[in-house]
C-alpha cells in the first residue's frame, strides 16, 4: 500500500468492486517484485459505507430546470456572441489597459455587430452578470475602533458564501453531499477526501 | 454536513499605502472534491474578509506599544466574533440549501479548519507565538521528548478560568497563562458548537512544510552529502523523481 496512490471515488459503482479489488492485487504483487521507481497508480477502495439518510435531497430547486436551460440555449449569454465572448476574454486575460481598449474600438478594430460592446465601459456589463448567484456575495461594511487608527473593513455573509459555493454549477461533478467510509480489500480504511475521514462520520447528524 | 475551511495569510500593502498589512480571510467548503478545490483557476475559495492590520508599535513607550499590541488582538478577535456569528445559528438546526444538482437539502455549515502561518494561529487563538496551538505543551519543553503525549488543549477551560479570577480578583492566573503559553483574551472559537478549537489548527504547507520542515531538514541533508561527497549523486537521483 505504500507505494500506491490512492484516489478516492465517489461515484463507485458495485459493478466495479470486483474488476478495482483484482487491479489493487495485481498492483501490490507488481511492486514487490520490482524496486525500479513508477509513476504512482490510481487505485480505488473495494468497498464503500455510507449513513443511512446523509445528503438526502428534501425536495427540488425552484427555477433549477429553467436556469439550466438557459444555460444550454445560449452559452455564450451574456455576451451577444462568441466572437464577442473571446474578444473580451483576451482582453480580461491580457488584462489590457482600458485606455487600450478604447483605443482598439477607436481604430475601426472591432467586429461590427451592433450588439457588440464597443468600449471597456460596456465590456464591464456582460462581465458583472456572468457569475450567476453573484448576489450571495455582496459585501458588508463595519466599522472598527482599534486604539488610536479607528477604520472600515468589509466582509461576506459566511452562510451565503456557502451558499454560493454549495450550488454553484461549476463544480456539480465535483461535490459530495455525505460522508463515505471506504476500504481496502483487506478490510483496511482508506482515507483521502475530506468526506473519506472519521470526523466527517462522526459528526454526521 | 458542510465542513468549512478557513484560509489567511498576513500580507504586506507596502507598494500601494505605506508600511501597511491587510489580513486577507478566505474559505472554501470541504464538500468540493479536492482535485477542483486545489484549482484556482475554477475559483472555489472566497475572500470572506478583508482585515486591516493597524501598526504593531505605536513607535512611544514600551507600554503604549504593549497596549496597542492588545487592542490589535482584541480587535482581530473582535472581527472575527462578527464574522462567525451566523454559524452558531445554524450549527444544531441547519439550514435548507439549494445544491448544484438542482435538490434542496438540510445543510450543517461547521468550521473545520484554519489553514494559516503559526503568527496567524497565535494571534487568532490568543496564544504566545512560542506556543502549540494543539496541545497544553510548555514552550520550553517543546521538541525535548517526542514520545511524551501532552493533552489536548480547551480553550473554554481557559476562558472559564480567566472569568473566575477576574470576578474573584485572585491572583495567579496570569503566571498559570504564562506557564501555558496562553494569553488571557477570547477565543473567537470557543462560542462555535460543534467546534473544537484545538483541532481547527491545520500547518500552512507553504510557511510549515516547505519552509519550515523540509528547509530545515534539506540543510541538514545538504551538509550530510557534502561531508561524505555524495551530493551529485543524491542531484542525479532527483532529476529522475517524475513530477
Amino acid at each position: 500500500m505504500t507505494n500506491l496512490d490512492y484516489e478516492c471515488d465517489p461515484r463507485l459503482e458495485i459493478a466495479d468492486i470486483d474488476t478495482a479489488s483484482g487491479e489493487i492485487h495485481d498492483m501490490h504483487n507488481h511492486s514487490e517484485t520490482e524496486e525500479v521507481s513508477h509513476p504512482p497508480v490510481r487505485m480505488r477502495p473495494s468497498d464503500q459505507e455510507t449513513i443511512p439518510g446523509a445528503g438526502r435531497p428534501l425536495g427540488e430547486v425552484a427555477g433549477y430546470i429553467q436556469l439550466n436551460k438557459a444555460m444550454t440555449d445560449n452559452p455564450w449569454s451574456s455576451f451577444s456572441s462568441e466572437d464577442n465572448f473571446n474578444l473580451s476574454w483576451l482582453f480580461v486575460r491580457s488584462k489590457v489597459a482600458k485606455s487600450q481598449i478604447h483605443a482598439y474600438f477607436a481604430q475601426g478594430l472591432g467586429c461590427m455587430d451592433c450588439r457588440s460592446f464597443r468600449s471597456a465601459y460596456i465590456l464591464r456589463q456582460p462581465l458583472h452578470v456572468l457569475k450567476p448567484f453573484r448576489e450571495y456575495l455582496v459585501w458588508a461594511e463595519a466599522g472598527i475602533d482599534a486604539g488610536r487608527h479607528a477604520t472600515t473593513f468589509y466582509y461576506r455573509n459566511i452562510i451565503d458564501s456557502v451558499r454560493y459555493l454549495i450550488r454553484q454549477v461549476a463544480y456539480s461533478s465535483n461535490i459530495v453531499y455525505a460522508p463515505i467510509g471506504e476500504y481496502h480489500s483487506s478490510g483496511e480504511r482508506l482515507y483521502s477526501a475530506m468526506h473519506t475521514a472519521d470526523w466527517s462520520c462522526d459528526i454526521q447528524v | 454536513m458542510v465542513p468549512i475551511i478557513g484560509l489567511s495569510e498576513q500580507t504586506h500593502l507596502t507598494t500601494f499605502s505605506g508600511d501597511n498589512k491587510a489580513l486577507p480571510e478566505y474559505m472554501t467548503i470541504g464538500n468540493i472534491l479536492s482535485q477542483t478545490r486545489k484549482s484556482p483557476a475554477q475559483m472555489p475559495i472566497l475572500l470572506l474578509v478583508l482585515l486591516p492590520v493597524p501598526p504593531k508599535f505605536t513607535g512611544e513607550s514600551a507600554r503604549a506599544n504593549e497596549a496597542q499590541e492588545q487592542t490589535n488582538e482584541d480587535t482581530l478577535q473582535a472581527v472575527f466574533d462578527l464574522v462567525l456569528a451566523p454559524l452558531q445559528a445554524v450549527a444544531h438546526a441547519g439550514m435548507v440549501m439549494d445544491c448544484t444538482d438542482g435538490k434542496t437539502r438540510l445543510c450543517f455549515p461547521i468550521l473545520l479548519a484554519s489553514i494559516a502561518g503559526h503568527a496567524e494561529h497565535a494571534a487568532l487563538q490568543g496564544i504566545g507565538s512560542k506556543s502549540c496551538p494543539k496541545c497544553d505543551v510548555p514552550c520550553e519543553e517543546l521538541g525535548r521528548d517526542p514520545r511524551r503525549i501532552y493533552e489536548t488543549r480547551t480553550y473554554m477551560r481557559y476562558r472559564e478560568k480567566g472569568l473566575r479570577h477576574e470576578l474573584a480578583e485572585a491572583a495567579g492566573i496570569e503566571e498559570y497563562f504564562q506557564r501555558l503559553g496562553v494569553k488571557i483574551g477570547n477565543n473567537p472559537f470557543i462560542r462555535l458548537d460543534r467546534v473544537s478549537p484545538a483541532d481547527l489548527h491545520k500547518p500552512d504547507i507553504l510557511h510549515n512544510i516547505y519552509l519550515g520542515l523540509l528547509k530545515d531538514m534539506m540543510e541538514w541533508v545538504e551538509g550530510f552529502l557534502k561531508t561524505h561527497k555524495r551530493q551529485q549523486a543524491f542531484d542525479n537521483r532527483g532529476k529522475h523523481i517524475p513530477p
